[in-house]
């Protein structure tokens, strides 16, 4: 069928002929419909006509009369290519050259990737993504060696710097590698699991047999299981707090101390910071291990030895081997190897990997490989997890220019190599983070073709593949509808939306540098980074503003958990004789909870220097080498702590209600209400009451959204203090991740109308159901927090229905996201809803208020419907989604 | 003293009401009452009370304060709309919005300030403002209001309408109106008044004047399966097409839906349902392309 699409292709001209063309390739009529529906999902008279009127579409923007097109492409006459047209455009051709002159949309022209998946990467595709059982497929080799190589290390009195390096380099060293058939990047592939790191084999046959696969000794194997099975465990517990992987399961854990005196772990939580980064890598492309091992041995002459220079140079030497193990494991199979089509392939492999990573990459090829190498490395320190990658179009675009300018490398093989990079980084738990687009410091775009690329490749492979686009106001439109209509196609809500004129005043305000702060990047989900020269301790801290309302109401003392008073006295609740007064003893217990979360982070912060040394990620973040000082003892360039707030919108909706109720129509006094909440909600009609007749957050309605925004300005502010009293620097970041629903179960009713237990809202979207202006409303609320104060993004979910994003409508989206922006709008992913949870709508629709559902040519609150239009929208979704 | 006007509702964010994103605002009152209509709580001028039974709980607020119209049991619930003056005491009392008041009295100053708030919106999207109903034309001093003050801060305005008003009410609003949607729904004058209860005559004529004084005009014609889709029915219309001056750019045929339904019940009226199936976009294309041959009008659907 390829050759039918190259000929119709080729012919587009002629006048084409179903019958014929079945001939021509040796079909029967009704066969070759029937085979060409299936491969283009059109039938043939209507690929053609798209096909025709893209073409047309393209002549006339570039200037030819529409009579002259019309004829061009075989319409007899204007009217039947007008009709035709504006059926395929929604408007008339005169009309989209004058829209697409105004607004400099010609989008038509990229609506769709310019690059198809090669059959390479289809079958890769389903090599990574494939059904197999998931043991299977886990690879245990850098658990073992890890942990053999930090045992001997640690068993010889060595340093927690020296314990993690020979961690890492007794992997390096032992490793076998595998080469997939089809490959043209190689390396160490994770599994289809969500956590691979954290699975540990045990002494049984099934994970002997596992091992086996894997290609580990047994000798290592016994002594692996040795070491597991020793009765002195209690002594070998004392190794492993030397040792970072199982230092990091100690203290995640709270201890019987600290868990009292924490007291409520509902409203506070410290998390473990660590796996959260995007380092260097663009060092390792620019000098190789080799060169990088140089630069450490320059600084350790100028600042004499330490631990950290010693393991470093270790980890570098050990590196350098690491391409060398690939080139001679694709050199064998060569030698075993008389596919033609492989042998091309191994050869490549070889001449990449016998250069890479230890000297500095040339090529495009040995810059994507290198930079997968060092991200392999740097997962292998710590966790996969959220280890990111950062601006990879920017990394990797000199190489691609240069060997585009040389004519080493057409865009179809560059295209080909980064599906290749994205397959390797496919997980089906992936918060792998990598960034295209944004700003560079001289206000102009650093949209390069890089970035519509990896678009592209997002969209071909259609798999989980986390990645984000920045945009600011000075960002070509066309980029980011490219990204507006990845998100329709895709159906998985990728890419999310950063704004860089939001993002980058929040930065520097935070002292870092105008150049630096024009770099940033996210990790894992939402949270920022300055590539290379930070260590951003993402979701360190956390505190659920929620739980300051019930401290507020309580004097201190929780409602969920009685016998616990962990809030600070803020006075019996007679006293609060106004709105203000009672806002201010929330306010004060927000303080608190943040005091009290920071100062558990810096108690972190001291025991990681010491005990959690991260001797790759220093190599590769600015500040480390020069100072001397581990990534986790303040050596990087940039040393923050992002403290999550969860809740806000239901505190400031609670709040709202309780100003409405309590103080203005004095319907319930302050006693009466917390009486209302601790029996959570005994009269149904006061809780619906609640919820609707107040003013809820995200429907622009300017009194609640200003709670909403004064309370993480004061989150802020008491951050802002709280760097001082600790010397530390703290970010507001009010982003709940999934923790909304564990903090939720953790949490009393609240005078929102959220009852005991139930979930709370997602970061700051508003609380689910409870928006129903529309989607300018609600981007409108969220653009009025103070987002210029908190670089750890402000994030927000906006559900949409797919049938939103259809190419029609995109480029309005495209405006709508644009404009948001300018109102000061940070971070945004559009959760296109599926089937089920429209059938979830159906059964509980006070839940779903703001999900609109397009109808036919207009669109229609879910909640309205009749049943059986709910229900025929129901089927078309689950239709659409197959 | 600002004009006021009977709303029933400000929709933001709409794509599909015009170009780029829209603010629709819904003004109560209509002359027609056409059978198929899915905006039956705009028929009267009047403020009504909207009921949707299944939203409520039985808590019992809105007899307490109204027992002359309501009465809650147990599990059950009744309100008598006779005689109901539609003071919203009963609303404003209900917890579940199932009682609902619809069409207060709206200050132009408030209905500009709510269109106000998506302004970014337009200028990037080259939006604007449509206005809706109802018939927004029979409140055509509203209209021209809030339309001359949207034109001066340069946000586009539209207007959905029957053209079931005196040609005066047109032409006040008429120097403020970037784009008119007209309605055209019966060509025989006869069944126009069966299915809507009036005769088409003003209304052709509306639109043959509006066709020669604005120039910026699309027709909208919503088939309804067995009313108004024969081929009598479309030769009809291509005929009235033919008959209109150079303002209309294109004719537009809308299906038929079955949105209004749960609305009928909420005003205590009953539904016709006219059809058990939507048109297909075959269905509508190949009455488009009839349509278009016959009235030489750019016809979409």
């Amino acid at each position: 069928m390829y050759e039918v699409l190259k000929y119709i292709h080729a012919h587009i001209g002629d006048p084409l002929n179903l019958t014929q063309l079945a001939d021509r390739f040796g079909y029967s009529k009704w066969h070759f419909c029937a085979k060409f529906h299936e491969y283009t999902g059109r039938s043939f008279v209507k690929y053609v006509r798209h096909y025709r009127l893209q073409l047309a579409a393209l002549d006339i923007l570039s200037g030819k009369t529409v009579t002259e097109t019309a004829s061009a492409y075989g319409y007899d006459t204007i009217g039947g290519f007008n009709k035709a047209f504006l059926a395929q455009y929604g408007c008339l051709p005169r009309e989209y050259k004058r829209h697409a002159k105004e607004t400099q949309l010609y989008y038509e022209r990229r609506a769709h990737s310019m690059y198809p998946l090669t059959d390479r990467c289809e079958l890769l595709k389903q090599l990574v993504t494939g059904t197999n059982d998931y043991e299977d497929r886990y690879c245990i080799q850098r658990q073992v060696y890890s942990a053999l190589g930090r045992i001997e290390a640690a068993e010889k009195g060595c340093s927690p710097t020296e314990i993690t390096a020979a961690g890492l380099c007794n992997v390096l060293e032992n490793f076998s590698p595998v080469i997939l058939p089809g490959e043209l990047i190689v390396g160490f592939n994770h599994p289809d699991t969500k956590y691979p790191e954290r699975f540990t084999p045990t002494d049984t046959p099934e994970h002997r047999e596992l091992a086996k696969r894997n290609r580990i000794p047994e000798e290592m194997l016994d002594r692996y299981f040795a070491f597991q099975k020793d009765p002195a465990l209690e002594l070998h517990f004392e190794y492993r707090k030397h040792i970072p992987d199982y230092a990091h399961a100690v203290s995640a854990a709270p201890t019987q101390q600290e868990l009292d005196s924490t007291e409520d772990q509902s409203s506070i939580a410290r998390n473990i910071d660590s796996n959260h980064t995007v380092i260097g890598y663009e060092k390792v492309l620019k000098l190789g291990f080799r060169g990088l091992l140089e630069e450490v041995r320059a600084y350790e002459e100028k600042n004499g030895p330490c631990a950290m220079y010693d393991g470093m140079k270790k980890l570098c030497d050990a590196a350098c081997q690491m391409g060398k193990k690939y080139a001679a494991e694709a050199q064998a199979l060569l030698d075993l190897e008389d596919d033609a089509y492989q042998t091309e392939d191994l050869e490549k492999i070889i001449e990449v990997c016998s250069r890479v990573p230890e000297q500095p990459a040339k090529t495009f090829h040995e810059a994507v490989q290198t930079l997968w190498f060092a991200h392999i490395l740097n997962t292998w320190e710590d966790f996969i997890n959220a280890n990111s990658l950062g601006r990879l179009d920017q990394i990797l675009y000199p190489y691609y220019q240069r060997d585009v300018a040389a004519g080493r490398l057409t865009k179809e093989e560059a295209f080909e190599l980064i599906c290749c990079l994205w397959l390797k980084l496919y997980r089906n738990y992936d918060v792998q983070q990598s960034c295209v687009g944004g700003t560079a410091p001289d206000g102009s775009s650093a949209v390069n073709e890089l970035s519509y690329m990896m678009l592209d490749a997002t969209e071909q492979l259609n798999i989980i593949r986390c990645l984000s686009v920045r945009f600011s106001q000075n960002t070509e439109k066309d980029f980011v509808q490219r990204a507006l209509e990845v998100v329709g196609h895709v159906q998985k809500g990728v890419p999310f939306f950063f704004n860089d004129d939001v993002m980058i005043p929040a930065l520097t305000s935070k002292g870092i540098d105008m150049a630096d702060a024009y770099d940033y990047t996210q990790i894992g989900c939402v949270e920022t980074v300055i590539p290379g020269r930070s260590n951003p301790h993402a979701v360190t801290g956390e505190i659920n503003v929620l739980k300051a309302l019930e401290y507020a109401m309580n004097n201190g003392g929780s409602m969920m958990y009685p016998h616990l008073h962990p809030g600070a006295e803020t006075g019996p609740l007679d006293h609060f004789d106004t709105y203000e007064k009672f806002y201010a003893a929330v306010k004060k217990q927000i303080c608190h909870l943040l005091d009290l979360t920071c100062s558990k982070v810096k108690k972190y912060r001291e025991y990681s220097a010491l005990y959690n040394p991260k001797p790759y990620k220093s190599l590769l973040t600015e500040g480390c080498l020069e100072s001397g000082r581990d990534f986790n003892d303040a050596g990087a360039k940039y040393d923050y702590y992002q403290i999550m707030l969860d809740g806000i919108p239901n505190l400031a909706d609670s709040l709202e209600v309780i100003r409405e109720f309590v103080y203005r129509q004095k319907k319930f006094t302050l006693t009466e209400l917390k009486d209302i909440l601790e029996h959570d909600y005994p009269n149904e009609a006061v809780r619906l009451s609640f919820i609707n007749k107040a003013a809820k957050f995200g429907n622009d309605i300017d009194s609640v959204d200003s709670i909403a925004a004064d309370l993480i300005g004061t989150a802020c502010d008491a951050l802002d203090a709280l760097s001082g009293k600790y010397e530390l620097s703290f970010h507001a970041q009010p982003f709940t991740y999934w923790w909304m629903v564990d903090r939720g179960q953790q949490t009393a009713a609240t005078p929102d109308g959220r009852h005991r237990g139930e979930i709370m809202a997602y970061s700051v979207s508003p609380m689910q159901g409870r928006d129903f202006n529309g989607l300018t409303a609600l981007l409108n609320s969220i653009s009025k927090l103070p987002t210029t104060r908190t670089p750890g993004t402000t994030s927000a979910i906006v559900e949409v229905d797919p049938k939103l994003f259809t190419d029609r409508n995109i480029p309005m989206l495209t405006d709508i996201l644009f404009a948001a922006a300018k109102n000061g709008l940070e971070n945004v992913q559009f959760n296109t809803i599926d089937a089920d949870t429209l059938i979830d709508a159906k059964k509980h629709p006070e839940k779903y208020n703001n999900l609109a559902v397009r109808v036919s040519g207009f669109s229609q609150k879910f909640n309205l419907l009749s049943e059986d239009l709910q229900d025929h929208i129901i089927g078309r979704t689950k239709h659409a989604c197959l | 003293m600002s004009v006021s006007a009977k709303i029933s509702n400000i929709a933001r964010g709409s794509l599909h009401d015009g170009p780029g994103i829209r603010t629709v605002v819904y003004f109560k009152g209509c002359g027609l009452r056409c059978r198929w209509c899915h905006n039956p709580e705009t028929f009267s001028q009047k403020r009504e009370i909207l009921f949707s039974p299944t939203k409520c709980i039985f808590c019992g607020a809105c007899s307490a304060v109204c027992p002359e119209h309501h009465t809650a049991g147990e599990n059950a619930v009744t309100f008598l709309r006779d005689g109901c003056t539609a003071c919203g005491r009963c609303a404003d009392v209900c917890p579940t919005l199932a009682l609902s008041l619809c069409g207060e009295d709206m200050d132009m100053d408030t209905v500009f300030a709510a269109i106000e708030k998506d302004r970014t919106y337009y200028t990037a999207s080259h939006g604007g403002v449509t206005f809706s109903g109802g018939e927004c034309l029979l409140q055509a001093e509203a209209v021209a209001d809030i339309a001359c003050r949207c034109r001066t801060l340069g946000i586009s305005t539209a207007v959905e309408t029957a053209l079931f008003v005196p040609w005066e009410n047109i032409e006040q609003v008429l120097p403020y109106i970037d784009l008119f949607y007209a309605d055209l729904k019966i060509a025989n004058s006869e069944k126009h008044r069966q299915y809507t209860g009036q005769d088409n005559a003003l209304i052709l004529e509306n639109l043959r004047c509006l066709s020669l004084a604005h120039s910026n005009i699309i027709v909208r014609i919503p088939i309804i399966p067995g009313v108004n889709d024969t081929a009598d029915d479309l030769e009809g219309f291509a005929r009235i097409l033919r008959s209109l001056g150079p303002g209309i750019r294109q004719v537009e045929l809308l299906k038929y839906n079955i949105l209004g339904a749960s609305k009928y019940d909420a005003i205590g009226k009953t539904w016709v349902r006219f059809s058990d199936t939507i048109q297909s976009d075959e269905e509508m294309h190949a009455l488009c392309i009839t349509l278009e041959a016959r009235c030489g009008l750019p016809c979409i659907c």
